[in-house]
């Protein structure tokens, strides 16, 4: 009988500590990781002028003109491909990328999201030299997916 | 949290009842039993939020003073809305395994139970999702889950009392805590609602249940265990 006590009252703690509502504190959206690197060198680097958008969404850039040393595109739930324009100075070249989009439950409170399963990268060889695929697994995160050397 | 609150009250007062009722050390020998209830917050919650509804029983077989088999079978059914998707799972579970009585073995304790309960829990059910709508950089897109067979395996710890109030008829509660063990469901197979266990939400799941019961007397009383009963 002395048992009982202690262990009720461990229940109810646990019990008042497991009904706290949850919000969704998770990253929700897998962006494409892309780093910029030298094509000499094989040196990461950092781009200074560099302007990226969806094909077909040029009203709506993911970059302008900015200075950074990798990118994070955002791939298309709705298709198993999907092609950016990559502006560096006044070089432009065009990368396309194919994917198998993965649906997973994340939790109640952050609900479905998108994984991707990077299969191929095609792309224009203006200003950039190679791109290599590091992981093919794109999913929310800073883990690099790409490589990109110039 | 105030329901919580009012079911810690509860409890502790029918277990203070219960101390205070037994002082003498009468040891008696429990009879076998056979008990069968419901469980009422179920139903009663239906009434309040009709998303959710769950309706279970609870068979026990009193083996001796102390150690009882469980059997709770049930069917659950829930519906989950938010903004961007619209969640439904139904199905049935079973949950079985011991309770384990705390109180000694005396006159005015034999007859009540407060202890705690340890279970296995098989659920069968299915779910789908509808209306799943993701936003990005593309525009807007929507799928949905087809309706889906999941089955899913999970484990209970309970703490609970149940006190005879009428001749052979118990009410009583329990809080329980569950954890999965085993899901079929898989990425976005993967269950939001377990019938049975409740939300995935979080590795720990809280339950409360309340219990109208009657017992069944067999046969003649089992013999109480040879040790002392304790003090």
């Amino acid at each position: 009988m002395k048992l009982i006590y202690p262990l009720l009252t461990g229940l109810l703690v646990l019990l008042h500590l497991s009904c706290t509502e949850q919000a969704c504190d998770l990253d929700t959206e897998a962006f494409l990781n892309a780093g910029f690197y030298s094509a000499e060198t094989a040196e990461a680097i950092s781009l200074d002028s560099l302007t990226i958008y969806g094909i077909n969404r040029e009203d709506s850039l993911i970059y302008s003109m900015a200075n950074t040393g990798k990118a994070a595109l955002p791939l298309d739930p709705s298709g198993e491909s999907c092609s950016f324009i990559i502006k560096n100075g006044d070089r432009t070249d065009t990368l396309s990328f194919q994917y198998i989009p993965e649906m997973i439950f994340l939790s109640t409170a952050c609900g479905y999201i998108y994984n991707y399963r990077l299969a191929d990268v095609i792309y224009s060889l203006n200003a950039i030299e190679n791109i290599l695929i590091l992981n093919e697994n794109v999913k929310p995160g800073d883990e690099e997916n790409i490589q990109i050397f110039f | 949290m105030k329901k919580t609150f009012r079911f810690s009250f509860s409890l502790i007062l029918i277990i203070c009842s219960i101390s205070m009722e037994a002082q003498e050390a009468d040891t008696v020998r429990a009879r076998p039993s056979i008990s069968a209830g419901i469980e009422a917050t179920g139903p009663a919650m239906y009434f309040l939020d009709d998303s959710k509804y769950n309706f279970e029983g609870h068979l026990s077989y009193r083996l001796n003073y102390k150690y009882f088999l469980v059997i709770e079978p049930g069917y659950s059914k829930y519906n989950f809305e938010k903004y961007n998707f619209n969640y439904n799972s139904r199905g049935f579970f079973m949950r079985l395994g011991t309770d384990i009585g705390l109180l000694e073995p005396v006159a005015t304790k034999i007859d009540h139970f407060a202890g705690i309960g340890l279970r296995y829990g098989i659920s069968v059910f299915n779910q789908e999702a509808a209306g799943i709508i993701s936003e990005n950089y593309w525009g807007e897109h929507t799928s949905s889950v087809p309706s889906n067979r999941v089955h899913a395996h999970f484990l209970e710890l309970q703490g609970g009392v149940k006190a005879e109030v009428f001749n052979n008829f118990l009410i009583g509660w329990a809080i329980k805590l569950r954890t999965l063990i085993y899901s079929s469901g898989k990425d976005e197979m993967k269950p939001a609602y377990i019938p049975g266990m409740g939300n995935t939400n979080s590795f720990i799941i809280p339950a409360v249940s309340y219990y109208f019961i009657y017992r069944f007397p067999l046969g003649a009383a089992s013999d109480v265990s040879a040790s002392s009963p304790e003090k």
